[in-house]
C-alpha cells in the first residue's frame, strides 16, 4: 500500500485562496505492519485516512492499492447507526454473501465483552462500549487494512487501556496492516512498529521512528524514556 | 396511544355540549343539533350512500397521496443533494408553491376536461411542492459521518438507501405524510365539488344547495372519524416503529 500525494487543497472561504494541506507527501505501508501517524493538529492526519479510504477522492496524486483488499475504518466518533441494533450494525458492513451467517460479528462482540448488548441500540451504550463495538465492526469484515482515527480520544484511562489491549490482541491474531492516527506520542510509542511524524510545512517522506523495544518491553517507564530520547519532531533529522 | 386520555374525553364532551347549546339557542343560523346530525349520518350509512361516496373520495385521496409523496420525495431529495438539481427545479417549486390551489384546479379542468385524471392531477400538483420542500430540508441534514461510513466500508447503493438514507429521512417523511393527508383530503373535496359527480365533496355541494346543514355535518363527521382512524391505525404505529431505537419515545 503506497500513497503519493502531489497536492491536497481545501477550498477557502469565499474571497480567500484555497488552503493547501498536503504537498508531495509519500507514505508506504507494509503488509501486517502497525504504523502510527502523528503530528500537530491541522497537519492533515485525518485527511490522509480519508484519502486512503476513498471518502475524499479530490486530490492530486496516486494511490497504489493491493487488489481486492478489505478496508475497515474506525472513526474518531464510534459512528454506529443509532437506528440499528449493535449486531445489525456489525452485520451491515459485511459483504452480502456473509451478512446473514457469518459468525465473526458475534465472535468479536464476545471478545469485546459486548455479547449481552448485541440486541441493544447504540444509544444505550456508553462511549467506551460504543468504541469497542466500532472496533468489533472493523474486525468483523476480516480487514486487510485497518484505519484508526484517534481511537482512544476522550476515553477515561481504564477504558483507553482496555481498548488498546483489545486492539493489540486482535491485531496480533489477524495481522492486518494498521494505520493509526494519534496526536498522543506515548500512545504511538506503545502501539506502533513504526511511527511517522507529519509536519505542516514539510514535504517528502515523513520522518519515521521505530521503537527499539518489543511490545512486551514497552512499560510506561520505558515509554517515557523513549520519549525523552526521541529527537524533537519539530526538528526532524536530515533525511538520507 | 390509541386511547384518549380523560382530559381529551372531557374536552370532546365540552365541544359537543357547546354545539348543542349553539344549535338549540339558534345563535348560529341553520345549525342542527348533534342528535339530528347523528341521525342523518345513520340514515345515510343505512342507505349505502355514505359508504359509496366515502369510498370514492378515499380512493382519490389514496392515489393522490401515493403519487405526490413519491414524486415529491424524489424531487426533494434530488434538490437537497445536488445544487445543480436545486438550481433547475427551484423556480418550478416556487411557482407551484405560490399558485393558489384553486387556480391549479381550474387550469387542470380547463385543459383536460371534467375528467377523473384532471381531478387527480390537480390534487397531486397541489401537494408535490409541499412534500418536496420538507424532504429537501431532510436530505440537507444528512449526517456526513454516516456517508463516510458507507463509502469506506463500500456499502452497495441499496443498503445505503435502506439503512442510512431512509432512516435519516423518516421524521421528514412522517411530517410530510401527516401534513399531506390533511391537505390532500381538503383539496380532494374542492376538486369533487367543482368537477366530479360523486364523492364526499359532491355530496357536500348537493346539501349546500338544499341548505341541509345536517347532511353537511354528517359527512364531515364521518370524514373526521376516518382520518383520525388512519392516524391511529397506520401513521402512529409506523412512526413508533421508525423511532423504536430512540432512548425516549418521541410520541
Amino acid at each position: 500500500m503506497r500513497i503519493e500525494l502531489t497536492r491536497k487543497r481545501f477550498p477557502g472561504r469565499p474571497g480567500e485562496p484555497d488552503r493547501t494541506i498536503l504537498e508531495d507527501v509519500t507514505l508506504e505501508l507494509g503488509s501486517g505492519e502497525f504504523v502510527c501517524l502523528t503530528g500537530p493538529s491541522g497537519c492533515g492526519k485525518t485527511t490522509v485516512l480519508n484519502l486512503i479510504s476513498g471518502i475524499d477522492r479530490d486530490f492530486e496524486g496516486h494511490l497504489e492499492e493491493p487488489e481486492d483488499y478489505r478496508l475497515a475504518y474506525v472513526f474518531q466518533q464510534p459512528c454506529l447507526l443509532p437506528w440499528r441494533t449493535v449486531e445489525e450494525n456489525l452485520r451491515l458492513v459485511l459483504p452480502k454473501a456473509e451478512r446473514q451467517h457469518s459468525d465473526r460479528p458475534l465472535h468479536y462482540l464476545k471478545r469485546m465483552g459486548l455479547a449481552d448488548y448485541r440486541n441493544a441500540y447504540p444509544g444505550d451504550l456508553s462511549l467506551g462500549m460504543a468504541r469497542r463495538a466500532s472496533l468489533a465492526r472493523a474486525f468483523s469484515i476480516d480487514p486487510d487494512l485497518l484505519l484508526l482515527d484517534e481511537p482512544f480520544v476522550s476515553l477515561d484511562e481504564d477504558n483507553a487501556r482496555l481498548l488498546k489491549h483489545l486492539l493489540l490482541e486482535l491485531w496480533s491474531e489477524r495481522r492486518c496492516s494498521v494505520l493509526c492516527v494519534t496526536h498522543d506520542l506515548e500512545e504511538a510509542l506503545e502501539l506502533a512498529d513504526r511511527i511517522l511524524f507529519m509536519c505542516p510545512q514539510e514535504r517528502g517522506i515523513p520522518y519515521e521512528y521505530r521503537p527499539p523495544l518489543s511490545r512486551e518491553e514497552r512499560t510506561p517507564e520505558q515509554i517515557s524514556r523513549l520519549r525523552q530520547e526521541l529527537p524533537r519532531p519539530s526538528q526532524p533529522k536530515e533525511k538520507p | 396511544m390509541s386511547k384518549l386520555s380523560r382530559g381529551s374525553w372531557a374536552s370532546l364532551l365540552l365541544l359537543v355540549a357547546l354545539w348543542q347549546v349553539l344549535a338549540v339557542s339558534e345563535t348560529v343560523a341553520f345549525l342542527p343539533t348533534p342528535g339530528k346530525t347523528l341521525s342523518t349520518l345513520i340514515a345515510e350509512a343505512q342507505s349505502g350512500e355514505l359508504w359509496m361516496h366515502l369510498g370514492i373520495t378515499l380512493r382519490r385521496v389514496a392515489i393522490c397521496f401515493a403519487v405526490a409523496m413519491l414524486t415529491g420525495t424524489l424531487m426533494g431529495v434530488a434538490m437537497g443533494l445536488s445544487p445543480k438539481a436545486n438550481a433547475v427545479l427551484d423556480p418550478w417549486l416556487v411557482v407551484l408553491l405560490n399558485v393558489p390551489a384553486l387556480v391549479i384546479i381550474i387550469l387542470c379542468y380547463l385543459s383536460l376536461g371534467l375528467v377523473e385524471a384532471a381531478a387527480l392531477l390537480a390534487v397531486i400538483l397541489n401537494k408535490i411542492p409541499n412534500v418536496a420542500v420538507i424532504l429537501r430540508e431532510g436530505s440537507r441534514s444528512f449526517d456526513p459521518s454516516y456517508t463516510a461510513l458507507a463509502v469506506s466500508y463500500r456499502l452497495p447503493w441499496g443498503d445505503r438507501l435502506r439503512h442510512i438514507l431512509l432512516p435519516q429521512l423518516a421524521p421528514y417523511l412522517a411530517a410530510a405524510a401527516r401534513s399531506g393527508l390533511a391537505l390532500i383530503w381538503k383539496i380532494v373535496l374542492v376538486v369533487e365539488l367543482l368537477g366530479r359527480s360523486n364523492g364526499v365533496g359532491f355530496q357536500l355541494h348537493s346539501y349546500f344547495q338544499l341548505f341541509d346543514v345536517a347532511g353537511i355535518l354528517a359527512y364531515s363527521l364521518s370524514f373526521i372519524v376516518v382520518v383520525q382512524g388512519l392516524e391511529w391505525s397506520v401513521l402512529r404505529p409506523l412512526e413508533r416503529h421508525a423511532t423504536r431505537w430512540k432512548p425516549v419515545p418521541a410520541l
